[in-house]
């Protein structure tokens, strides 16, 4: 049993649920008078248990769809996803995993949108992905691979890999302008490298 | 309305509210053993709105109970 801090809450949320639901499937099937101590059970049963069931399930799957096996449920995301998890390759998913501060919500980090409404919107282009998903065939031979809906920002990786700072590479200075305006990507050819397996490999 | 039928009312709408909150439950507990795309929305909205109207309803019986406790002269 894990003791990490959204597995706490996914025992919570399931004990509250499992709680609750034993008191009333005792309601439902022993029909008992409503005396005042089954009054008491069922205000348990129906108030504090099933909304704790719900609230700290809630925040449960809020945290885990932020995970990477969760972008992995999906199989057309397997290359990117396995891709990402293997130390071994070069790619700057794999190289970012690794780093305990993205670990395994390495999607997440990179790909959520910023500012006061990020999470929101990243939820909601979460949304797109499921309908894409289920309302595409994804096995007919020849269908593309999954594609970003908008070119990535350069500024999601200048959140932590500043090019303005003091002594930057010659590349960063000659290039820094177009950089920072989005003219030119971080993972253009020649120089960090590829995000992801390249699609011929996918 | 006399009080057999309200007590009656009030069990019916305690039966119903314990079934709404069963299903609510049942979703919320799929969503939480399988962390999938599917079973999360389908627990972050219907179920939702199971476990409310579930809930609306207890408040209503408990209300209806209390009224009919303490009748309003």
């Amino acid at each position: 049993m894990s003791l990490e801090p959204t597995r706490l809450l996914t025992y919570l949320a399931l004990a509250s649920a499992a709680g609750a639901a034993a008191i009333l499937v005792v309601y439902l099937v022993a029909r008992p008078a409503l005396s005042r101590r089954m009054k008491l059970w069922l205000f348990a049963g129906l108030g504090p248990l099933a909304i704790t069931a719900a609230l700290v399930g809630n925040v449960s799957n809020y945290n885990v769809t932020k995970e990477r096996r969760f972008c992995g449920s999906c199989h057309v995301m397997d290359p990117y996803v396995d891709d990402a998890a293997d130390p071994k390759s070069a790619t700057l998913a794999s190289i970012h995993s690794k780093n305990p501060y993205f670990g395994g919500e390495s999607c997440y980090i990179c790909h959520a949108d910023y500012g006061m409404f990020g999470t929101v919107m990243t939820k909601m282009g979460g949304m797109r992905h499921v309908w894409h998903y289920y309302t595409e065939d994804w096995d007919t031979p020849g269908h593309p691979p999954p594609k970003l809906y908008q070119p990535y920002s350069n500024t999601t990786c200048m959140q932590c890999h500043p090019s303005d700072r003091a002594r930057q590479p010659m590349e960063h200075q000659v290039h820094g302008r177009p950089v920072r305006e989005g003219q030119v990507a971080c993972t253009a050819a020649g120089c960090h490298g590829r995000p992801h397996p390249p699609a011929e490999a996918l | 309305m006399s009080d057999e039928r309200a007590a009656r009312l009030i069990e019916q709408r305690m039966r119903r509210a314990c079934w709404l909150s069963l299903a609510a439950l049942t979703l919320i507990a799929w969503s939480l053993i399988q962390p999938r795309p599917l079973p999360v929305i389908v627990a972050m909205s219907v179920g939702q709105v199971l476990g409310t109207l579930s809930l609306l309803l207890f408040v209503h019986a408990v209300l209806a109970d209390a009224l009919r406790a303490n009748p309003r002269e």
